[in-house]
C-alpha cells in the first residue's frame, strides 16, 4: 500500500466505504456463505443433509443462546421455552398454510421470531430483575413450567405425538417446492446466515455494549444512568426473538415438533453446545454447536453410552478450557499471531455471580 | 432555598435495625462549591454518599438536587438528573479498554439510551468527546489498554473521567486519593481540580494535607451528625472539631 492509496481510503471513508473495505468487513460472512453452499455437494447423503440442516438450526439457537450468557451474564437454563414455542407457534401457522393461509413459507422461521419474541417479552418481565442464581432459577422454573404445560394443553402442543406440518403444500415467494431436504438447507442457510449476522452486528450497537457493562459491573452502568433491569430485558427479548426464530428453522426442516422443543434437555444442550465453543467469542457457539449435532449423529451411532463421553467432554472442557474450545485456540493463536477479523472484546468473560 | 444550592439534604437519618449510623443531618452545598466531608472511621461518610446517590434509602428525611427530591429514586434515575459518585474501592468496566469505559459513560447522556439499531464506534460526537476526555484525563496513550490493568492512580483518574462523562453536574468522590503515595495524591488532585471546574463536587477524605488544599467548605461528621459545615479556616479553628476529630492531628 502506498502512502497516496492510504490517504485516499481515509479520504473516502467518511462518505462511503470502497469496495475493498466492504471485502475487509464482509470477508469472514462470504467465507461462511461458500462453506455452506459447498457442503450439501460435498456430504449428499439424506444423513449429511439432515445433519447439515440441523448444525444450522443449532448454531442460530447457540448464537441466541449467547445473547444471554456471553454477552449480558445471564445463565439460562430455560432457553428452549422460546425456541419450543417459536416452533409451536410457526407449526400452527404452517398447518394453517397447508389448509390454505397465503403465507409464503419462507416468512415462517419470522412468524416464529416474533412468537418467541412475544413469550421472551411476557417470561422476561419477570425474570430479568436479578442476574446470577436468581436468574438461573427462574429460568428453570419456567422451563419446567412451559414443558409441564405441553402435556396439559395438548390442543395447542399436540401431545405426545407432538404437531406435524407439511412444507411443500405451502405458497413460495419464488414458486419453490421445498420438498427436498436440500431444497430447504438453503433457505436455512439465507436465514441462518441472516440471524447470525444481526446478532453479531447488535454486539456493536450501544444496547449489546450496555449488556457487557451490565455484565461485568451492572452498579456502575446504574451511575452512567442505565439501568440492568432494562438492559437485561431488551437483551433478554432480543434473545427470545432468535430462539424463536431458530424453533421456526427446526420446524421447517422437521416438519414435526414434540414437547421435547420446550424441554430441559433442549435448554441444556444450547447451553453445552454455547459453552463448549467458548462464549466468549461471536464464534464460539457456532463451533459449539456444530461439533454437539455432529457428536450427537456420530457419537450416538457408535455406542449407547454417548451422552456419557459427551459429558466428560463438557467436564474436560470447563474444568481445563474454561474459555471453550474455540475460545481457547483463538487465546493461543491470538498468542502468536495478530488476529485478523476477529472480536477482540468480549473475549473476557465468564458470568459472574 | 436559593437557586444556588446543588444538593440539599433536610434531617436526613438512616438506621440499620435499631442501630441509628446517620441521624439528622442538614447540609447545603452551593453550586461550583468543592464540599470536602471528613470525619472519624465509622462517622458514617460511605453511608451518607450511598444515601445521597440512591445505593440505600434514607429511613427519615430528604436528598433534593437542584431543588427536586432524589431521595427514593434508583440510582439510574438520580444519575440522570444529574448526579453521579466514585467508589472507595475503583469501580469500573474491568474488561472493557479506557476508550470503552469512557464510550459506555457518555452513552446515556448523550441520547442513545438502549438503541440496537445503530453503532457505537459509529457515533462521532460520543467518539470526540470520549477522546477529549482522554486528553484532559493524560490517558490518550492508554487508549485500547484493558481498565483493569491501568495502575491504580490511572484507574482513579479514568473512574472520574467517567463520572463525569455520565453528565452529571454534581460528582461525589469517595476517597479518590485512598490509598495513593503523597505524588500521586497530589497528581490526582490536581487533575479533579482541572477536569470539575463546572461541576459541583461533595468528597470524603482522609487525607487532611490534600482535604485544605481543596476544599471550599468542609463538614465535619461525627457519629452520624454534622459536627460543623464552615471554610477550611473557620473548621480547624473550631474546637468542637479539634476535640472530636483533629485534636490529634492538628499541632
Amino acid at each position: 500500500m502506498s502512502a497516496v492509496s492510504q490517504q485516499q481510503t481515509a479520504a473516502a471513508a467518511p462518505v462511503a466505504l470502497r469496495g475493498s473495505q466492504w471485502l475487509r468487513i464482509l470477508w469472514p460472512w462470504l467465507l461462511a456463505l461458500a462453506i455452506a453452499l459447498i457442503l450439501p455437494r460435498v456430504f449428499t447423503s439424506g444423513h449429511a443433509i439432515t445433519m447439515l440442516n440441523q448444525m444450522a438450526v443449532m448454531i442460530v439457537f447457540a448464537l441466541s443462546y449467547n445473547m444471554l450468557l456471553g454477552n449480558t451474564g445471564l445463565l439460562s437454563f430455560g432457553h428452549a421455552v422460546y425456541f419450543g414455542l417459536g416452533a409451536f407457534c410457526s407449526m400452527h401457522v404452517l398447518r394453517a398454510m397447508n389448509e390454505g393461509l397465503a403465507l409464503p413459507i419462507e416468512l415462517l422461521p419470522l412468524v416464529a421470531g416474533f412468537a418467541g419474541l412475544f413469550f421472551g417479552i411476557i417470561f422476561g418481565a419477570v425474570s430479568v430483575r436479578r442476574a446470577g442464581v436468581v436468574f438461573a432459577m427462574i429460568s428453570l422454573g419456567l422451563g419446567e413450567l412451559v414443558h409441564a404445560s405441553s402435556y396439559m394443553f395438548t390442543g395447542f402442543f399436540g401431545g405426545e405425538a407432538g404437531l406435524f406440518g407439511d412444507r411443500d403444500e405451502a405458497v413460495s415467494l419464488f414458486g419453490i417446492n421445498y420438498g427436498p431436504n436440500v431444497t430447504v438447507y438453503y433457505l436455512v442457510v439465507v436465514w441462518a446466515l441472516l440471524a447470525a449476522a444481526a446478532m453479531f452486528l447488535l454486539r456493536k450497537t450501544p444496547l449489546g455494549w450496555m449488556a457487557n457493562a451490565v455484565r461485568d459491573n451492572p452498579e456502575r452502568a446504574q451511575f452512567v444512568g442505565y439501568s440492568p433491569q432494562l438492559v437485561r430485558f431488551f437483551q433478554f427479548c432480543l434473545s427470545a426473538f432468535f430462539a424463536g426464530l431458530a424453533g421456526g428453522l427446526f420446524v421447517l426442516t422437521q416438519e414435526i415438533v414434540t414437547d421435547e422443543a420446550v424441554g430441559a434437555i433442549k435448554s441444556g444442550t444450547v447451553l453445552l453446545s454455547a459453552y463448549i465453543g467458548g462464549i466468549g467469542t461471536f464464534l464460539g457457539p457456532v463451533f459449539g454447536a456444530t461439533l454437539v449435532v455432529y457428536l450427537e449423529h456420530s457419537l450416538s451411532s457408535v455406542t449407547d453410552a454417548w451422552m456419557l463421553y459427551f459429558g466428560l467432554l463438557f467436564m474436560m472442557v470447563v474444568m481445563f478450557a474454561p474459555m471453550g474450545l474455540f475460545g481457547t485456540a483463538m487465546q493461543q493463536f491470538a498468542a502468536g499471531v495478530p488476529v485478523i477479523g476477529v472480536e477482540r472484546w468480549g473475549c473476557d468473560c465468564t458470568p459472574s455471580f | 432555598m436559593s437557586e444556588s444550592v446543588a444538593l440539599s439534604l433536610k434531617g436526613v437519618k438512616k438506621n440499620f435495625g435499631r442501630a441509628e449510623i446517620i441521624r439528622g443531618v442538614d447540609l447545603d452545598v452551593a453550586k461550583n462549591e468543592r464540599h470536602v466531608l471528613i470525619g472519624p472511621n465509622g462517622a458514617g461518610k460511605s453511608t451518607l454518599f450511598n444515601l445521597i446517590s440512591g445505593r440505600l434509602q434514607v429511613s427519615a428525611g430528604s436528598v433534593d438536587l437542584f431543588g427536586e427530591t432524589i431521595s427514593g429514586k434508583s440510582p439510574h434515575m438520580i444519575n440522570r438528573q444529574g448526579l453521579s459518585r466514585s467508589f472507595q474501592v475503583t469501580n469500573l468496566f474491568q474488561n472493557m479498554t479506557v476508550m470503552e469505559n469512557l464510550r459506555c459513560s457518555l452513552l446515556w447522556s448523550m441520547g442513545h439510551k438502549y438503541a440496537f439499531w445503530k453503532f457505537v464506534t459509529k457515533q462521532r460526537e460520543v467518539t470526540e468527546r470520549a477522546e477529549e476526555l482522554l486528553e484532559r484525563l493524560r490517558l490518550t496513550a492508554r487508549r485500547d489498554v484493558p481498565a483493569g490493568l491501568l495502575t491504580y492512580a490511572e484507574q482513579r483518574a479514568l473512574e472520574i473521567g467517567a463520572t463525569m462523562a455520565s453528565g452529571a453536574k454534581v460528582l461525589l468522590l469517595d476517597e479518590p486519593t485512598a490509598g495513593m503515595s503523597r505524588t500521586e495524591a497530589d497528581e490526582v488532585m490536581e487533575l479533579i481540580r482541572e477536569v470539575t471546574t463546572d461541576c459541583t463536587l461533595l468528597m470524603v477524605e482522609h487525607d487532611l494535607g490534600v482535604v485544605f488544599g481543596v476544599a471550599d467548605r468542609i463538614s465535619v461528621l461525627v457519629y452520624g451528625e454534622v459536627l460543623a459545615s464552615d471554610t477550611p479556616e473557620a473548621v480547624r479553628a473550631n474546637a468542637a472539631v479539634q476535640e472530636a476529630y483533629l485534636g490529634k492531628e492538628v499541632h
